[in-house]
This record gives structure tokens, C-alpha cells and sequence, in this order.
């Protein structure tokens, strides 16, 4: 109630002032005419005791300020005054407006832009209240298997059907559980069948991730698909799909729902679509199946994949859950003896036993593949984005300083009718704030339009809960830095206006002396600063830009100009089987050798070959060494079709393959210069033995030939110590084996009739990839390109802007010396000296910004050192190159206001007064 | 003049004033015509401080104001005591009992 009042009386004061101050205007009048009645009775005459009531009244005008005061609102009107008089002030100065409103807008616009995605992709991906008690449970995993420190890395994966099982019968300690696991279907596309990703999920996924469907529903508690052991579906059920598969399957059909779709022999009904900014637990997830936890056979890649979500109940700590779970995993261990083959064994594999990692879910946004260096690429754009918009904030404090000196008489009477210096200060800071904050409005449009250009840097892989866009928390931010940038370029002409003395002020009317020194460091100070900004932009786009022109000019190893990869989505049925793999081997060298013959058949086609790549290295020993060394083994095609010969890899000692390598009792290997190197430093490789027990059973190699390294997948890919056995040998389990083409002329027109050849050999096979070598290559630098590009762009606006700085401070500075160097040239100066003299206190500016930047980029590009390929952060000609550029455009800078001072005419400048 | 604004420290002229406006409604003149007469001509209570303390004791809900008609048939704004006003009163009365018990103690020790 008394809130409400009170806000009325503000109201009142603030709206009814004329009204409010009339009342007490009466008010007022009637107390004296009381006095003046009262005075009267005591034997006054009336006149005179009219002039003795005001006597004792008081200074009246004085007292209705006071009173006014008490009103509470005066800072407000205050406020409100500045306000409207610095709107006023900024139409009349429309130039010095627009320059600040758009330099500015685009400078928070492009920081609000990159911050918005830093935040929802990085920072805050997890959408609903209190995202932080939204928690994922994996078994404690280590990294093994991969390349030397790679190895035993603490790992998050998931956990085994068993685990899943006790969690699941313990779900009342959380106040929410759901799982999650990737789903292969298979979909039949025109000849070919694909295998499409997808997800198992419990039927409470999406409320758990408070995520609603675009159309349709979610799954109820009971619509759970029944899943074989072969995680295949066995019966039709219903299906929830993601937005692409709604756009590109049903072309966007709004009456989708109820419609049917065969996956994998069955039919699925969709009951839901989901919108396009959930792509989550992948971002390639096209659908959403609800199913029983799945029952899987152990075997080693299947072993700890479901994923455990769950929401903490409130008031349990982490340290309560990760106790419930040591008595989870005590329970289980007893449950599951290590003797028996399965999970009690596997567990017992393990450094610790059977132990619980439990993390919040943002960790899944952070963690993936590809995505640390989506971190540090947004976080370094931040923060240069950051650094051009303090080089803004520097270029508009020039600006603003040199306005508030204009308006120093302005001020000055201002002064002399008695506002305070906080008075003053606070009004010109308010004008900052009002360009600001209108420059921030205009910003925000610019995030909108820039935001959409950083999307595309995102790599479509990446999960996603949220839509990335200008949310609030984007909003706060953009009216933080607005105020922020406000307070930079603010803070010194209001100080300057705070500091006015009159005499100065007179003394300086119109324009005369040379400008005092205190301003003049000022000055001077931003253009360093902006200078040393620029600088370390454009260090850091310098070295990208090198960064990326190494990477285009890497020598991949081999001829990579019109060669295809075509990868073979092969039926394990028939030809991967670990039991009889002597003769599913045997049906993959039938099969391999129809492949090449018949593609080998087609026109225009140069050489056919075989291939398999391998992510995971075996631990061999070298004859005659103890250390185990962890080796790659790849498939190659030999003799009339061998892969050296079709991608053109030289061979650098020995021989290739040929018939007598293929067979039992022969065990050759061609290796490659890396695992030369590795193995026998200094040394011929040739007729060197190495061997050991690994996953394809015990085997002992001799060395037959040594070929170049190659990089056919990224131009940066790291060369792994690799030796090859004909491509038939290798079980088809990791990386799918693929076909080596190489054509005359562009081998994008061949694609047809290669998918024409492959169906006809083995129709059971799913529609095989088929890559352009070249363009993977070229595709696979995108991130850096990009990310060079935008630093590129962002230097480059610094560079302009700080540009922009040094002329504007030596022009300023050249009129207001225009009686000096009057002087100078009247007594004997030459134009060059005066020349000089410019260009000098401009170049002294310069190179004291270069000194700063160059230490501060020393230091700084150490950030950028993991996202540089074969160039050093403190790469030599990439410093001389940008200090090079940045002293010519700021000589050209320069080089105006110079020559307007050896324009002067001296008997202009002395009556210049 | 400096006699009488030690007297009236701020907080103590609200005091007064609440005190005056308990015996009914009241105009700024009466108000100040009644504390000069109650503190026997000792108190004179300056304009300049009056209204400001007026318009203060409004905005905090103490006291409410309206326009009226005075004995001498003119024009007047009166205030009169609010239900807080009443609260704030016997507040600020025992507060300052206790403080003028406290000078007491001191200046005169028994």
C-alpha cells in the first residue's frame, strides 16, 4: 500500500511538477499572509508588517528548492534533463553522431554476435532452471588403445547394460533418470540401403531435457520398441523425428504425424518432430526411438555406451550421488565375478575396478570430437572482437575530447553560474551513456545479422539443446558493454569538463595556443593504444593467415588430382565373420578383385586400387628389441592393382607387392617412412622382422618395401607409423574398407556409373561414400580458413580504425600548432623540416604502440599456438610483415595532416587570431 | 540564530512537528506559531526548515496533507498525523527519552 503511494508521489512529482509547485507557491503565500495578520494584531501597520512577515519567512526561493528536493526525485529529473539536453546536443552535431553510432554499434553488435554463440554453444548449452543439477553418470574409463600419450586418459563413455540395470532399479534417488544410446537403422534410398543415425532412448528423455516437440508428441511411459540383441527393432513401433529428416523425407508435410516410415524391415509411425535446434545426443541425430534398456551380448565395442542422464533431487550434493554410486559399484562387483567372461572381468580390467564418473551435462557440449578447438576458435574471436572494440571505444574518447573541447565555453558558463565539477562530469557522462546505449540499440540488429554468419562455423556435429540466437543473457551483455564502452570513451572528456577553469577558458576563446600538454598525453596515450591493439590483430590474423598457406601447400604424399575414394558399406553377414575369418577373407578377395575389374572396365578410368585405413595401433615388438611400439595396420591393393602405383606413392626402397605376398604361409609388409623412422633409425628397412600377438591373432612380418608417408584425410593429420598387408586380409571392423579410383579428367562425372559398377557386383551393399580426395582435403582446412578469415576481417577494421586515430589526433594537433608553425616557416623553416616534424611526432606515436603491441602479442599469441600448423606462434617474418604494414598505413595516415602543415601560409597563421 | 538550529537538530524538528500535529490538524504557520508557544518563546522554528521537514515527513507517510480553510477564513494546506505517523511518534518520543535521560545522567550525576 505504502509502496503505491509512494510511487504515486513520485509520479506526481515528476508529471505534476507545475501543478505540485503552484501548491506550494499558495502554500507559501498563505503562511505569510498569517505572519502578516498575526503582525497586525500585534499593532504593526499593514505594509509594515507585510515586509516583517517576509523578513522572517526567509530567503523564499531558497526554501523551494529545498522543499523540492524533498520530493526524492531530483536525481531523476536531473537524470532526465542530461537525457534530453544530450539528445538535443547530439542532433546538432549529426556528423560527429553517425560516426560514433555506427562504429560503435558495430563494434557491440559483432561482440554481442560472438559472445551470444560463446554462451549458448559453449557456456550455458543446457536449456531449463538450475541446467547445473542436470547430471551424467559414465563408468570411470581410460583412454587405451590409442597413440602413445594419448593413452590412459581419464575417459566419460557410458555405462554397461549391467550398471544400467541397478540405476535404473535406484531411479528414486534421483528426481529424474533417463538414458540415451546411438541407434543405427537401416533406410532403403533409391538402389541402396543406408544406415541412418539415430537414438534408443527412454521414454522420458525430452521432459528430462525439457524439450518440447514441433509437432506432434513425445513418447507416453509404454510405447517401448522391442530391440534384439543385434540393437535391430523386432516388431513396428513409433518414432520421433528430427527436423532435417521432417524437411528433407516429408519436404516440411505439417500432416506428418500418423504417417509411416521402414526402417530396418519395420514400420515406424511418427508421432513427433522435433524442432531444429534439438540435435542432441549428436548433431547429426536424425530420429528418436523409445526402447527397453537394451540387452547387449558383451563384447568388447559395445561394452559401456548407454548414456545415463539424470536430474539430482533438490538439496543432494554430488557427494551424496558419487556415495550412492561406490555402493552401486560394490554391489555390482559382487554381483559379476571377474572369473566368468563379461563385465566382471572387464571391470576388473580397470585401474580402479568398477568406479562412476558423474558430470554435468554442459560437459557433453565441451567434450566432443573437434570441439577444443571450436573453443578456443570462438573464445580467441572474442577476444578479438573485444580488442576492436576498445580500439572503437579509443577512436570515439578522440573523438568526444575533441567535442568537449569545441564546447569548453559551453562549459564554462556553465561553470560560472555555478554547477558543480560532479555536476558537469555527470552531465557529459550521461550524454556517453545516451550515445551508447543508442549505439548498443543499433548493435543489437548488427548481432542479429552477424550471429548468423557465425553459425556457420559451427560444425554440424556439434549437439545442441538450445537455439542459438540474442537471448536475454545476450541482452544484459550488449547493455554491459554498451555502458562499459560508454564509461572508456566517456570518463576522459568528462573529466576534461570537470576541470574547467574560467580564466583558461576565456583566455582560449576561439582558438589560439598551442594545446596544453596534459591533453596532449592523453591523446596520445589512445592512439598508442589502439596502435598496440591493431598490432596484436593483426599478429594474430598474420599467423593464421601463414598457418593456413602452409596448410594448403602441405605435399600430401601422392598425386592427389582426380582420384576418388569410393567407401564399401559391405553385409557383415557374409563378409566379416570372426569365426571362419579364413573364409569370409576369401569371399572379401572374390569381391574386391570383381570391384576393380569392372571399374577398372570403365572408360576414362586410369587405375583402380584397394584401401583400408586403421584408427586403432597394435603393440608389436621389433626382432631383436624389447620395447612393444605401437603400429597402424592399413590395406592396400596389390600387383595389377596396387595402391602405390594407383596414388602414386613413391617407393622409396624395396619392392611392391605381387602374388607371392598373398597366402598363409607368407607374412611381407610394405611400411612407410614414419615407421621406418620409428623402428629402425638410420638403418634399411629392408629385411627387417617385427611381430607379436595382436587383435588379428599372432603374426611375424618382414619388411619387403618402404614407401612415402601420406596424407590423404587432413592436410594436418598426424603420420602414424604404418605398415600394409593386402586390403582382403583386414576384418572389416573399424574404418570401412574403400575403392582407389583415379580417372583422366574430372571424376565427378564418373560418380554414376561407379555407383552403377558397385551395385551390380554385391547388390546387398549400402550406398557407398564416394569422396573427391582433393576436395576433402581442401575441405578439411575450412575451420581454419574461417576462423581465419574473421580475424583477417577483424585486423583489418583495427587497422582502419587505428589508421583513422593517428590522422585524426596530427590533424587536430597540426590546427591547433597552425600559428607555430607559422612562426616556423616565417624565420627560415623548410618545408621538408616542417614535414618532418609531423610525420616525426606521428611515427614517434607509432612505433611506442608497436613496442606495446609487439610484447603483447608476444605474449597473447601463445593462445593461438595449438591452431597454428607448422608456424610458430613468434614467427619472425610474421612480425616484420605486420609491423611493416602497419608503419605504412600509418605514414599514409600521416602523410595528410603533414602536408597541410607545410601548406601553411605564414601570414595566414599569424592573423590567424 | 545559532542558539535556536542547535536546538533543532534534524530528526528533533520531526519530533516536534509530529508532536504539534497529535493535538489535530494544522497548517505550516500553526505549526510553527504552537511549538514557539509550547517551548515558551525557546523554540523558534525557521521557515527554510519547516516546509523542507513538511514535505519529508509527507513523503515518508507520516503525516498527509489537504487544502482547507483557516480561522481567519483563508486558504490553507493542513496536515494531520497518519496511523504510521502515530507509530513513528511514540518511536521518536521514547528515543528521545532515552537520549535526554542519557544527557541527564551526564551533565547533572546525581
Amino acid at each position: 500500500m505504502k509502496w503505491r503511494q509512494q510511487l504515486l508521489a513520485h509520479f506526481r512529482s515528476l508529471f505534476q511538477k507545475a501543478e505540485l509547485d503552484s501548491e506550494m507557491q499558495e502554500e507559501m503565500r498563505s503562511h505569510v499572509e498569517m505572519q502578516t495578520q498575526e503582525n497586525i494584531a500585534a499593532g504593526m501597520k499593514p505594509r509594515e508588517a507585510r515586509y516583517a512577515a517576509l523578513r522572517k519567512f526567509g530567503r523564499l526561493d531558497c526554501i523551494k528548492e529545498t522543499c523540492r528536493d524533498q520530493r526524492g526525485v531530483a536525481w531523476l529529473e536531473n537524470m532526465l534533463q542530461d537525457v534530453f539536453f544530450g539528445l538535443r546536443m547530439l542532433r546538432k552535431a549529426p556528423g560527429f553522431t553517425a560516426v560514433v553510432i555506427l562504429s560503435l554499434a558495430l563494434g557491440v553488435g559483432a561482440t554481442t554476435a560472438v559472445y551470444s554463440v560463446v554462451n549458448t554453444v559453449l557456456l550455458n548449452p543446457v536449456p531449463g532452471p538450475q541446467p547445473e543439477r542436470l547430471m551424467q553418470i559414465a563408468e570411470q574409463d581410460y583412454t587405451q588403445g590409442l597413440f602413445g600419450k594419448e593413452n590412459n586418459k581419464p575417459a566419460f563413455y557410458g555405462v554397461s547394460p549391467p550398471v544400467l540395470e541397478a540405476l535404473e532399479a535406484d531411479r528414486d534417488v534421483f528426481s529424474d533418470f533417463a538414458w540415451f544410446d546411438s541407434a543405427g537403422l537401416e533406410r532403403r534410398v533409391g538402389d541402396f540401403i543406408e544406415s541412418e543415425g539415430g537414438a534408443w532412448v527412454s521414454p522420458n528423455f525430452f521432459s528430462l531435457l525439457q524439450a518440447r516437440p514441433l509437432l506432434g508428441r513425445t513418447f507416453s511411459k509404454d510405447e517401448l520398441t522391442a530391440v534384439d540383441e543385434n540393437r535391430q527393432p523386432v516388431a513396428d513401433s513409433v518414432i520421433v523425428i528430427s527436423y532435417s529428416w521432417w524437411r528433407s523425407l516429408f519436404a516440411g508435410d505439417p500432416g506428418v504425424i500418423g504417417k509411416r516410415i521402414e526402417l530396418s524391415g519395420r514400420r515406424f509411425t511418427v508421432i513427433g518432430v522435433m524442432p531444429s535446434r534439438f540435435q542432441f545426443p549428436y548433431g547429426y541425430t536424425r530420429f528418436w526411438v523409445a526402447a527397453e534398456p537394451l540387452k547387449v551380448r558383451p563384447n568388447l565395442m559395445t561394452l559401456a555406451n548407454t548414456h545415463v542422464l539424470v536430474r539430482l533431487k533438490p538439496g543432494v550434493t554430488e557427494q551424496q550421488t558419487q556415495s550412492m554410486l561406490r555402493m552401486v559399484a560394490w554391489r555390482l562387483t559382487q554381483d559379476y565375478p571377474t572369473t566368468k567372461w563379461g563385465y566382471g572381468q572387464e571391470w576388473a580390467r580397470r585401474p580402479h575396478g568398477l568406479g562412476f564418473w558423474i558430470r554435468p551435462l554442459r560437459f557433453q557440449f565441451q567434450g566432443g570430437y573437434g570441439s577444443e578447438d571450436l573453443r578456443r576458435t570462438l573464445f580467441g574471436l572474442l577476444g578479438a572482437i573485444g580488442f576492436v572494440l576498445l580500439i572503437v571505444c579509443a577512436n570515439i574518447g578522440n573523438l568526444a575530447l575533441a567535442r568537449t573541447e569545441k564546447r569548453q565555453q559551453e562549459l564554462g558558463i556553465r561553470c560560472a553560474l555555478g554547477a558543480s565539477r560532479a555536476r558537469l562530469m555527470r552531465q557529459l557522462l550521461t550524454e556517453s551513456i545516451v550515445l551508447a546505449c543508442l549505439s548498443g540499440l543499433f548493435g543489437l540488429v548488427i548481432a542479429y545479422w552477424g550471429l548468423k554468419l557465425l553459425i556457420l562455423m559451427i560444425p554440424p556435429s556439434m549437439p545442441r539443446l538450445k537455439e542459438i540466437r540474442v537471448d536475454s543473457q545476450a541482452l544484459g551483455f550488449t547493455l554491459l558493454i554498451s555502458l562499459f564502452s560508454a564509461l572508456i570513451f566517456g570518463l576522459a572528456p568528462a573529466w576534461r569538463a570537470g576541470k574547467c577553469h574560467l580564466g583558461e577558458v576565456l583566455k582560449q576563446a576561439g582558438t589560439g595556443a598551442t594545446p596544453g600538454l596534459g591533453r596532449g598525453w592523453y591523446r596520445s596515450g589512445l592512439v598508442v593504444t589502439e596502435v598496440a591493439l591493431a598490432l596484436v590483430l593483426l599478429t594474430g590474423a598474420g599467423l593464421m593467415i601463414q598457418s593456413v598457406v602452409r596448410l594448403l601447400h602441405v605435399d600430401p604424399g601422392f598425386d592427389d588430382q582426380n582420384l576418388v575414394y569410393a567407401y564399401l558399406q559391405l553385409p557383415w553377414k557374409i563378409y566379416n565373420d570372426p569365426r571362419h575369418d579364413l573364409q569370409a577373407s576369401g569371399l572379401r578377395k572374390v569381391l574386391y578383385d570383381q570391384l576393380i575389374e569392372r571399374l577398372a572396365g570403365l572408360p576414362g578410368v586410369l587405375a583402380v586400387s584397394m584401401g583400408k585405413h586403421s584408427s586403432w595401433p597394435e603393440k608389436l615388438k621389433i626382432e631383436g628389441g624389447e620395447a612393444q611400439v605401437e603400429l597402424v595396420r592399413e590395406g592396400c591393393g596389390i600387383g595389377e592393382a596396387d595402391l602405390f602405383k594407383a596414388m602414386r606413392i613413391p617407393l622409396r626402397a624395396g619392392r611392391y607387392f605381387d602374388q607371392r605376398d598373398l597366402g598363409q604361409s607368407t607374412a611381407t609388409a610394405i611400411i612407410n617412412q614414419a615407421m621406418a623412422q620409428l623402428c629402425w633409425p638410420g638403418q634399411s628397412p629392408i629385411g627387417k622382422r617385427f611381430g607379436g600377438n595382436s587383435p588379428y591373432g599372432a603374426c611375424n612380418f618382414e619388411v619387403v618395401g618402404m614407401v612415402d608417408d601420406i596424407r590423404d584425410q587432413r592436410y594436418d593429420q598426424p603420420i602414424k607409423p604404418t605398415f600394409y598387408r593386402p586390403c582382403h586380409e583386414l576384418p572389416l571392423e573399424g574404418l570401412a574398407p574403400f575403392i582407389v579410383i583415379r580417372t583422366q579428367t574430372d571424376p565427378r562425372t564418373l560418380v554414376p556409373a561407379i555407383l552403377k559398377e558397385l551395385k551390380a557386383a554385391e547388390p546387398a551393399m549400402e550406398r557407398p561414400r564416394i569422396e573427391v580426395v582433393r576436395q576433402v582435403l581442401y575441405d578439411s582446412t575450412q575451420a581454419q580458413r574461417t576462423y581465419m578469415l574473421y580475424l583477417a576481417v577483424f585486423a583489418g577494421v583495427g587497422l582502419l580504425l587505428s589508421a583513422v586515430g593517428i590522422y585524426g589526433v596530427l590533424t587536430y594537433s597540426v590546427a591547433r600548432r597552425t600559428r607555430e608553425i607559422g612562426i616556423r616557416i616565417a624565420i627560415g623553416a623548410q618545408r621538408r623540416q616542417v614535414l618532418g616534424m609531423v610525420l616525426g611526432q606521428g611515427a614517434s606515436l607509432v612505433a611506442c604502440g608497436v613496442v606495446l603491441g609487439l610484447l603483447a602479442a608476444f605474449w597473447l599469441t601463445r593462445l593461438l599456438q595449438r591452431q597454428l600448423f607448422q608456424v610458430s606462434a613468434q614467427d619472425p617474418i610474421v612480425y616484420g610483415g605486420v609491423v611493416l604494414v602497419l608503419f605504412l598505413v600509418a605514414l599514409l595516415a600521416c602523410l595528410l595532416p603533414a602536408i597541410r602543415a607545410t601548406r601553411v601560409d605564414p601570414m595566414t597563421a599569424l592573423r590567424y587570431e | 540564530m545559532s542558539k535556536d538550529k542547535m536546538d533543532l537538530l534534524q530528526g528533533t524538528l520531526d519530533l516536534l512537528i509530529l508532536k504539534a500535529l497529535k493535538l489535530g490538524p494544522m497548517h505550516g504557520f500553526g505549526i510553527s506559531v504552537l511549538i514557539r508557544q509550547m517551548s515558551e518563546n525557546v523554540l523558534r522554528v525557521e521557515q527554510g526548515s519547516l516546509y523542507p521537514a513538511l514535505y519529508r515527513l509527507e513523503r515518508q507517510g507520516w503525516i498527509s496533507s489537504e487544502w482547507g480553510v483557516s480561522d481567519n477564513n483563508r486558504k490553507a494546506k493542513f496536515y494531520k498525523l497518519t496511523a504510521t505517523g502515530r507509530k513513528q511518534l511514540v518511536e521518536e518520543t521514547s528515543n528521545w527519552e532515552k537520549l535526554s535521560r542519557a544527557i541527564n545522567l551526564i551533565v547533572r550525576p546525581a
